[in-house]
Order: C-alpha cells, then sequence, then structure tokens
C-alpha cells in the first residue's frame, strides 16, 4: 500500500506541477490576444503535443535499429539491451501520440471545417493511405517489440532486423504524407486559378517538400536522441545501485551522442528549407527573416545556444570517465571562448528597437559596430564555427577513452588541426568577403561553399580520426562514474529542444500569416492575426510543460514496468 | 541519489523559466500588424482617378509587398523614392539591355520580367524580385504604376493609366 502511495504521488506530482505552474504561465496577454480557448489556441496545443510524440515515435526506432545492428556487428549484448529498453519507451509512447492525433484531428474538422474540407477533398486518397500505413506500423512495432527474445540469435535476428527496418520505414511514410499537407498549406502548387487542386502528385511534392522531409527527419532523431539522454539522465539521478548507474550512464551516452551528431548537420536542413521558401514566396521568407518573426529568430539563436552549450558541457563532463581526459581538459576553455563568441553574434539582432533618444545617440537605426553582426553572412560563419567546436569537443570526448596503437598518430592530428583551421579560416572570408563587400545576391549563395567548407571538415576529420583508433583499446573508464551536473546538461538539452521545436513549428505555420493555404484559402477567423512574441512563448512553454509532464508519466510507467519485469 | 524525478523537474523548470526571463528582459514587444481586410477591386469601368490611386497605394504598401524590400532595411533592392529619375536615366544608359523606350515602360517591365534587365548590385542573371503578374491582377499593377507616377509629382490621366 505505502509503495502504491509512493508511486502515486511520483507520477501526479508532475501533473500538479503543471497544474500549478500554467497559471503563473497565463497573464492578461492572453485575455488581449482573443482569450485563453481560442478555436487557434485549441488546434496549437493539440498538434503541437501531437507532432512531439510523433516526432519522438518516428526517432526512436531508427537508432534502435542502428543500436541492435551495431550489437549484432560487435555482438555485444548491451547495445541489443539498451536498444530493447529504448524501444518500450516508444511503445508506451505510441499509445499516447494516437490518442493525441485522434483529438487533433477532432479538433480541426469541429472547429476549422471549411479548411479539413478543403484539405480533406484535395488530398483524400493519401488521408486514407496515411491510415493504413498507421495501422501498419503499429502492428510492425509490436511485432519488433514482441518478437526481440524470440528472435534473438541467428536467421531469427536477421529477420527481426528487417521487421526494424520496415518499421522505420513505414515511419518514414507517414511522416512523408503529413510533410505534404504541412507544405502545402506553406507552398501550393497544383491548383488552378480557383484554389482547386487539379493535379495531386503536384501538390503532394511541391518544392518544400523535401527540404521539409530532410528537416523533420534529422530533427526528429535530434529531438528523441536528447528525450532519451533525459530519460537515462533522470533513471541515473534516480537509481539507488551502483550498476544501475552504470547502466544508465552508458544509456545517456549513447542517446547523447546520437542527439549530438543529428544536431551538428540541422541548421544546414533548416537553412536548405529556408532558402527553398524565399524562392517559392519572397515575400513569405520576408515574413520570415525580417518582420516581427525576425525577433523570434534571435530567441531561436538563445536556445540553439543553449543547445549547443549543453552539449558541449556534456561532452566536457565525459573527459572525467577516464584519466587519460584529464590532457584535454585544457582545451575547454578555448573552445568555450569560441562558443560563447559564435553564440553572440548568433543573437545581435540588426535592427534593434531604440528609443528616440537611443537614435540620436547612436546616429541612426543600426549600431555603427554591431549592425554587420546582425545580418545573415556573420550569422552563417557564427554557426559553422559553432558545428565545428562541437564536433572538436566530441572528437575530445572520444579521444579520452581510447587509446591509438598507429605510429602516425600524431601525424594524423596535425592533419587533423590544419583541416580544421583552414576550414575556419575559410569560413570566415567566405562570409566577410561574399556577405560584405561583393554584390549582394552573393550573399546568400556564399553560404553553400560554407556548408560545404564544414561538411569536407567533419567528414575527413572523422575519416582520419577512424584510421587513427581503429584497433586501438578502451582506456580504463568507469561507467556510472559520470557527475549529476552532466545529467543536468541532458535534462537542460531535452528541454531546450523541445521548446525551440515548438518555437520553430510556430514560426513555420505563423509566416502564412492569414492564409490557412497560402494565397488559397484564407483564414477569415478571429484568429487570423500573428500573436505577439510573448504571447507565443507562453503558449510554446504550456505546450513544453504539457508534453514534459506526460513523458515523465509515461517514464515512471515504463520504470515501474521494468522494475516488475526485473523482479 | 534519490528524488531523481524532483531533480530532473526543477531543472527543466528552471530552463524554461531562464528562456521566458530571457524573452521578457531582451526580446521587443512587437504587435505584428492585423491582418489586411478583403477587399474586391472595382470594375475598371467604374473607378475614378482616386479609386485607382487609393489601389495603387494600398497594393504598393501592402499586398504588392513592394516596401518589404524597397527602402526598406537591409538593402534588398534599389531605392524608389527618386524613381523618375532613375528609370529615365536607367533606359538612356548603354548598359540597360531591356526592351522599354522609356521610364514608365522600364518600371512596368521591372515589375512584369524582373529578369529583363538587373540593376547593378542587385542579383547577376536573376532578379530576386518575384514577377508582379505571380500575384498581383493586371488593373493592381497599372494601379502602381499610376501611384509611383503620383508620388513623383506627375499628372495622372484615368484613361491614359487604364490604357
Amino acid at each position: 500500500m505505502g509503495m502504491t502511495t509512493l508511486r502515486i504521488k511520483k507520477i501526479l506530482f508532475p501533473l500538479l506541477f503543471t497544474a500549478f505552474l500554467m497559471p503563473l504561465l497565463c497573464s492578461t496577454a492572453f485575455a488581449s490576444e482573443g482569450g485563453v480557448f481560442t478555436p487557434r489556441l485549441w488546434v496549437w496545443l493539440f498538434a503541437q503535443l501531437h507532432l512531439y510524440f510523433a516526432a519522438f515515435i518516428l526517432s526512436v526506432p531508427v537508432f534502435v535499429l542502428i543500436l541492435e545492428l551495431t550489437g549484432v556487428i560487435r555482438k555485444d549484448k548491451r547495445f541489443d539491451r539498451v536498444a530493447r529498453e529504448f524501444l518500450a519507451i516508444s511503445v508506451v509512447t505510441h499509445i499516447v501520440t494516437v490518442i493525441l492525433g485522434v483529438i487533433f484531428a477532432a479538433v480541426v474538422f469541429s472547429l476549422y471545417s471549411n479548411l479539413s474540407g478543403y484539405m480533406y477533398k484535395a488530398f483524400s486518397p493519401t488521408v486514407k493511405l496515411y491510415a493504413a500505413i498507421i495501422i501498419i506500423d503499429i502492428a510492425l512495432l509490436y511485432l519488433y517489440y514482441l518478437l526481440w527474445s524470440r528472435l534473438g540469435s541467428g536467421r531469427g535476428k536477421l529477420l527481426h532486423l528487417g521487421i526494424g527496418l520496415l518499421l522505420n520505414l513505414s515511419g518514414i511514410a507517414i511522416m512523408f504524407i503529413a510533410n505534404a499537407w504541412t507544405t502545402f498549406m506553406m507552398a501550393p502548387t497544383g491548383v488552378d486559378a480557383s484554389g482547386v487542386v487539379v493535379d495531386l502528385w503536384q501538390a503532394i511534392n511541391n518544392p518544400l517538400w523535401h527540404p521539409m522531409n530532410l528537416h523533420r527527419f534529422v530533427a526528429n532523431i535530434a529531438f528523441g536522441g536528447a528525450i532519451v539522454a533525459a530519460y537515462a539522465a533522470y533513471r541515473f539521478l534516480s537509481a539507488a545501485r551502483e550498476e544501475e548507474r552504470a547502466r544508465y550512464d552508458w544509456m545517456g551516452y549513447i542517446a547523447a551522442v546520437v542527439s549530438i551528431l543529428a544536431l551538428l548537420p540541422l541548421p544546414f536542413a533548416g537553412y536548405w528549407l529556408t532558402s527553398e521558401i524565399y524562392s517559392y514566396s519572397q515575400q513569405m521568407g520576408i515574413t520570415l527573416m525580417g518582420g516581427v518573426f525576425g525577433w523570434m529568430f534571435i530567441a531561436q539563436a538563445a536556445v540553439i545556444g543553449t543547445l549547443f552549450l549543453g552539449a558541449n558541457y556534456y561532452l566536457w563532463c565525459g573527459f572525467e570517465r577516464a584519466k587519460g581526459g584529464a590532457v584535454y581538459r585544457p582545451y575547454v576553455k578555448y573552445i568555450a571562448i569560441v562558443l560563447a563568441l559564435c553564440f553572440l553574434v548568433w543573437f545581435t539582432p540588426h535592427t534593434p528597437h531604440l528609443s528616440s533618444l537611443e537614435l540620436k545617440e547612436i546616429g541612426g537605426r543600426f549600431h555603427p559596430l554591431l549592425a554587420p553582426l546582425g545580418l545573415m553572412p556573420a550569422k552563417n560563419i557564427a554557426v559553422n564555427i559553432m558545428i565545428l567546436a562541437t564536433f572538436v569537443s566530441f572528437l575530445l570526448f572520444r579521444r579520452a577513452v581510447r587509446s591509438s596503437s598507429v605510429s602516425w598518430a600524431a601525424i594524423g592530428k596535425t592533419i587533423q588541426a590544419g583541416i580544421l583551421s583552414a576550414a575556419v579560416l575559410n569560413i570566415i572570408f567566405l562570409g566577410v568577403y561574399y556577405g560584405y563587400f561583393a554584390d549582394s545576391v552573393y550573399k546568400i549563395t556564399s553560404s553553400i561553399p560554407q556548408v560545404l567548407t564544414t561538411l569536407f571538415a567533419l567528414i575527413s576529420c572523422s575519416v582520419i580520426e577512424f584510421f587513427i583508433y581503429r584497433g586501438g583499446e578502451s582506456v580504463e573508464h568507469k561507467w556510472g562514474g559520470a557527475s549529476e551536473r552532466s545529467q543536468y546538461a541532458l535534462i537542460v538539452l531535452a528541454v531546450s529542444f523541445t521548446w525551440l521545436m515548438g518555437l520553430m513549428g510556430f514560426i513555420r505555420s505563423a509566416i502564412r500569416q492569414h492564409w490557412h493555404v497560402y494565397t488559397v484559402v484564407r483564414d477569415v477567423s478571429a484568429d487570423a492575426f500573428t500573436p505577439t512574441i510573448s504571447y507565443a512563448a507562453k503558449v510554446v512553454s504550456i505546450i513544453t510543460l504539457i508534453f514534459l509532464a506526460i513523458i515523465i508519466v509515461i517514464f515512471r510507467i515504463s520504470h515501474l514496468r521494468r522494475a516488475g519485469e526485473d523482479r | 541519489m534519490r528524488h531523481g524525478v524532483l531533480k530532473s523537474i526543477i531543472v527543466g523548470a528552471l530552463v524554461l523559466a531562464a528562456i521566458l526571463v530571457f524573452i521578457k528582459l531582451f526580446i521587443p514587444e512587437v504587435t505584428p500588424a492585423p491582418p489586411p481586410k478583403p477587399y474586391s477591386i472595382k470594375d475598371p469601368g467604374e473607378m475614378t482617378i482616386v479609386d485607382l490611386l487609393m489601389l495603387g497605394e494600398s497594393t504598393f504598401r501592402g499586398r504588392g509587398s513592394c516596401v518589404r524590400c524597397h527602402d526598406a532595411p537591409g538593402d534588398r533592392a534599389p531605392s524608389l523614392k527618386d524613381i523618375l529619375a532613375i528609370s529615365i536615366e536607367t533606359v538612356r544608359s548603354e548598359e540597360y539591355k531591356g526592351k522599354a523606350t522609356d521610364g514608365w515602360a522600364y518600371v512596368l517591365e521591372s515589375l512584369i520580367e524582373p529578369d529583363a534587365y538587373i540593376v547593378k548590385g542587385y542579383g547577376k542573371e536573376k532578379s530576386p524580385m518575384p514577377k508582379a503578374t505571380r500575384n498581383l491582377s493586371d488593373i493592381e499593377i497599372k494601379a502602381v504604376i499610376a501611384y509611383l507616377k503620383k508620388r513623383s509629382g506627375l499628372k495622372v490621366d484615368l484613361s491614359e493609366e487604364l490604357k
């Protein structure tokens, strides 16, 4: 009885906490912007919650399959066990996702019947396909989970991996279909002059479809990794036994590495999506980056900065796991300085809001020294260098627990340092020269060689690193010895990621402004206006809180179920 | 190592609180403009010169999105402040490769065929400006030109503009 009470308390606590915080987050701003319970708010709430869970359940099977395959190749049971535990979380989350999806559909159909009618009429074949694939996906998920032990070895394992592959393919198909609807609303193609969809394939294959597919796929992995890492952190912090701490330290490490590796190319995917938005409609592009939404990008930059700092901090804490890690500790301050400088550049606004006195003091709308840092070329330099700095942290983190046996290790490391230094110089040159001293058209196009430079540095240094440490032994290190601070960094990562996804989802959707389907179906409701930044921030924060509260409950259920299985 | 849930929740709540405090302190509270009111354009036969100029101004500042780039922060497009002189000068210059023979024909050409001539410093082979025909009707384009003429101090004749 006492145990049950304790469990109920632990599950109820996050819910009560959320209930307590919600009124604090709600202020008079809600009343002035249409009230608390407007149709838009309901749709926003359920769409975002559904999206969070969908992103999570689509990403987890990707790295479960990778981990299972790694376990088979390396003949290491730990990978298999951790993969199964990840999947167990995903199974519980699936049910919540389906429930939220049904509620979301009901809310949209009842509150925005014109829009949903138009979309259903235009995309009805894909809606039926979507429903069919969801059923297949759920069946595959349960097969994958329930047959884990039965198909644990030999040919059975191959069959099990095949089921995992099919599960991922069905998940990707679901995401692609939903992305087609979302991107059509932003960039409608295949419609006639009256707005009727006359070519379904063109409507699906609109200019934003593939950029969105790539961006969401990568972002989902980073997000899923961050959430699972936070789960491992919470289990690590709650662990009473040494072996449990070791297990969740390792689980957190795997999930964090997955998340960080997906985080690195994410800005590039976002850049592709943004440039396609510009190409489709320059008006929409300028609304995105130049108007009120420009200030949201300053908030976004601050949160992304937090993500990068959190990820790096976790990697730096990892140096403590092995004796060899102490060698790399002096580098931390330099990486931190680089990250901080890039962070400052990234969230420098171009056109600050100034009072008349400030305008007079500065002598114009733009700050004489800081204004150039507010432009995209400076921000492109900053983000590329931040990615490279995080990559350096990752290399050092790995080196802390590995030893090399090749004779040319020192030469290899010098070559890596040369490549990274040359890459940084090239990124700065491209950004400064083409961004400020050449034709304005190069401001955007110069970002492509910058991205290619970064990718070249990442790939070439990874290849050299692989050969330096191939065949080398793991340095003696202790799993479970991670500091509590490092686990908090994982929680920071998960919360920041969740909030950021909510904000970016809002921005992407809101740049349609008073259009449900851009230039085709106008939003004539009372909620057609763009909300203020603080309103959007509060809504995103509340949705983040609700999501995290539900996820904590799910973690508790998985935890209790696991404890029951262990007993 | 107890209270793992509590610790996780406190750290998570602190992150959210930090984000909100950052927004409150550093992000200005900008109130976005309300959505434009849906409007119907009068039949050209029923239009007065005032109607045409009003349509031109509302298209220039609203639906046409001209002011998002022209004379806006960021130097995204050439200035239209002295459009009369600039357009005449452009058509007369040796660098001009378009088909227009006078200043206002050049303005029309820039609206419907932006790639015909690209002003130095604002694109190479392709102009970043979208074709006005993509989201504006014929009468709206004519109205924008009439408005720009009026703004430049010229006398505007209705029948001439609607030709």
